[in-house]
């Protein structure tokens, strides 16, 4: 259903229902997009096995807007950003910067090698 | 108007260049609280030429130095928090508490780019005897940042501190929904000091997005909107040999177990769907209920029925985007997924705000 599927980008709430935690996490993961995902249970060991899985670059576990604080960014997977790095946080850093390597032999007596 | 009409912010100046206009509506209400240009080209190649001209002097500042202006930045975001809060109100129609959380979320980004001098030192390392390798970072130049109606202030704010303290002078293509908070940034960095040139707002719409793609002058840039113009400016952008970083849509989907803690999960998932009017890519869209949740799904119900439009529900931003929403919700309501959903719980009434705003209840 296309709904299930597709961003409303409205105030809207599909519930899908599911059998067991793995099919849970197929309807999850056969998603084109990434952003974020959470699960919600009082469960150490199942938060984890689904963060794990979960097909996202955002998890939240027992929150509903897993926004990550800085310093760490903000950013999905799959269909969700394009690119490398994230727009925000120490992972934008590298998006915002090139990387100058500067080789220097400051010791005139040091052994001759192939940098010579 | 409210506001008056809003120009391009180029080399700290307001250039009124742009013959085409469009009005700029607020979703509270319907009316016109000012109008924006909707610039091409021309204006890109202004505003590149201003941030070339500033890039040398900036970019040779010490990292330090740059960061101080933000530290200022940051005072005058928390001295105006209430007024940049109304605005965001007024041009994007989500309430006042979520305009602040933006505004609080933009001072939080700021913070994090003031310690850019620790995180962003280079490296150095004896390599061999006598030899020793060095990395340091460096502005990437021009970069352009074009951003979406949902959060006019925060989402240019994700980029314009850390991008300018790590030393780079940028474009701003904000969403001509929202245009006035754009220029309010721009008020504000000049009152902290920022030199004319290294922040330059372009508005606009599709042309000037394609003149960004394609400008030579431009080194980066990011997008953040549906994913369907975020693969175009990601492809165009990088067919140009640009650096290019595009956040497009999201279905977030919270998988609820059956022992997770009903008041909690209930008002949580209540929060994420219909937070922000649901525009927003953190948005849940999809709860996938495992096993027999029944229990928290009545929960979710009561948690929905506190939803009040005007209240604690703000606006959808224009009649376009209500358009897409609406027969979504409809054929929703008719194959009986819905916010507290499923046949057991009918769609009980729609209800419209202005003629903008719906909420199934």
């Amino acid at each position: 259903m296309r709904i299930a599927k597709e961003e409303v980008f409205g105030p809207v709430l599909a519930i899908i229902r599911a059998d067991n935690v793995d099919k849970a996490l197929s309807i999850q993961q056969s998603s084109l997009y990434g952003n974020a995902a959470s699960v919600f249970t009082q469960s150490g060991g199942m938060a984890r096995y689904i963060s794990e899985r979960a097909s996202a670059g955002m998890i939240g576990v027992n929150i509903g807007v897993p926004v990550p604080r800085e310093p760490f960014s903000f950013g999905g997977w799959n269909e969700s950003k394009f690119g490398t790095c994230d727009i925000t946080g120490k992972s934008s850093i590298e998006f915002w910067t090139k990387l100058k390597k500067t080789t220097v032999k400051w010791n005139p007596e040091s052994q001759i090698n192939w940098m010579s | 108007m409210k506001y008056a009409a809003l120009n391009n912010y180029i080399d700290g100046k307001s250039i009124n260049g742009e013959e085409k206009r469009t009005d700029v509506v607020s979703p509270i209400d319907g009316s016109v609280i000012s109008t924006v240009p909707i610039s091409g080209m021309d204006a890109i190649n202004l505003a590149v030429v201003a941030a070339q001209k500033a890039f040398p002097t900036w970019s040779a500042k010490p990292i330090k130095e740059r960061a101080q202006i933000f530290y200022k930045y940051k005072t005058l975001l928390e001295k105006n928090l209430n007024e940049l809060a109304e605005l965001i109100h007024e041009e994007n129609g989500k309430t006042i508490s979520e305009s602040i959380a933006e505004i609080e979320k933009s001072i939080e980004v700021t913070e994090f780019a003031c310690s850019l001098e620790q995180l962003a030192a280079g490296e150095v390392m004896e390599v061999s005897k006598g030899v020793e390798c060095r990395a340091e970072r460096f502005p990437v130049g021009v970069v352009a940042c074009i951003t979406p109606f949902n959060f006019p202030n925060m989402v240019p704010n994700w980029t314009i501190p850390n991008a300018l303290v790590l030393g780079n002078c940028m474009i701003l293509k904000p969403s001509e929904l929202v245009p006035i908070s754009a220029n309010k940034i721009a008020d504000l960095l000049k009152e902290a000091g920022l030199p004319d040139g290294v922040f330059n707002v372009v508005h606009g719409a599709k042309e000037v997005v394609e003149a960004i793609c394609d400008h030579p002058g431009i080194q980066a840039v990011s997008f953040v909107g549906s994913t369907k113009v975020a693969k175009i400016v990601y492809t165009r952008s990088t067919s140009n040999l640009k650096r290019a970083l595009t956040l497009g849509g999201a279905k977030n989907h919270l998988i609820v177990l059956p022992d997770a803690n009903v008041g909690m999960t209930a008002s949580n998932v209540a929060a994420s769907m219909s937070g922000c009017a649901g525009q927003r890519c953190m948005a849940a869209s999809a709860m996938v209920a495992v096993g027999s949740v029944d229990n928290i799904i009545n929960q979710l119900v009561e948690e929905s029925k506190k939803i009040i439009p005007g209240k604690n529900l703000g606006a959808v931003i224009s009649k376009r985007e209500l358009k897409i929403i609406l027969p979504k919700q409809r054929e929703m309501a008719l194959k009986f997924f819905l916010m507290a959903g499923i046949t057991k719980y009918p769609v009980r009434k729609m209800v419209f705000m202005l003629d903008r705003l719906l909420l199934i209840m």
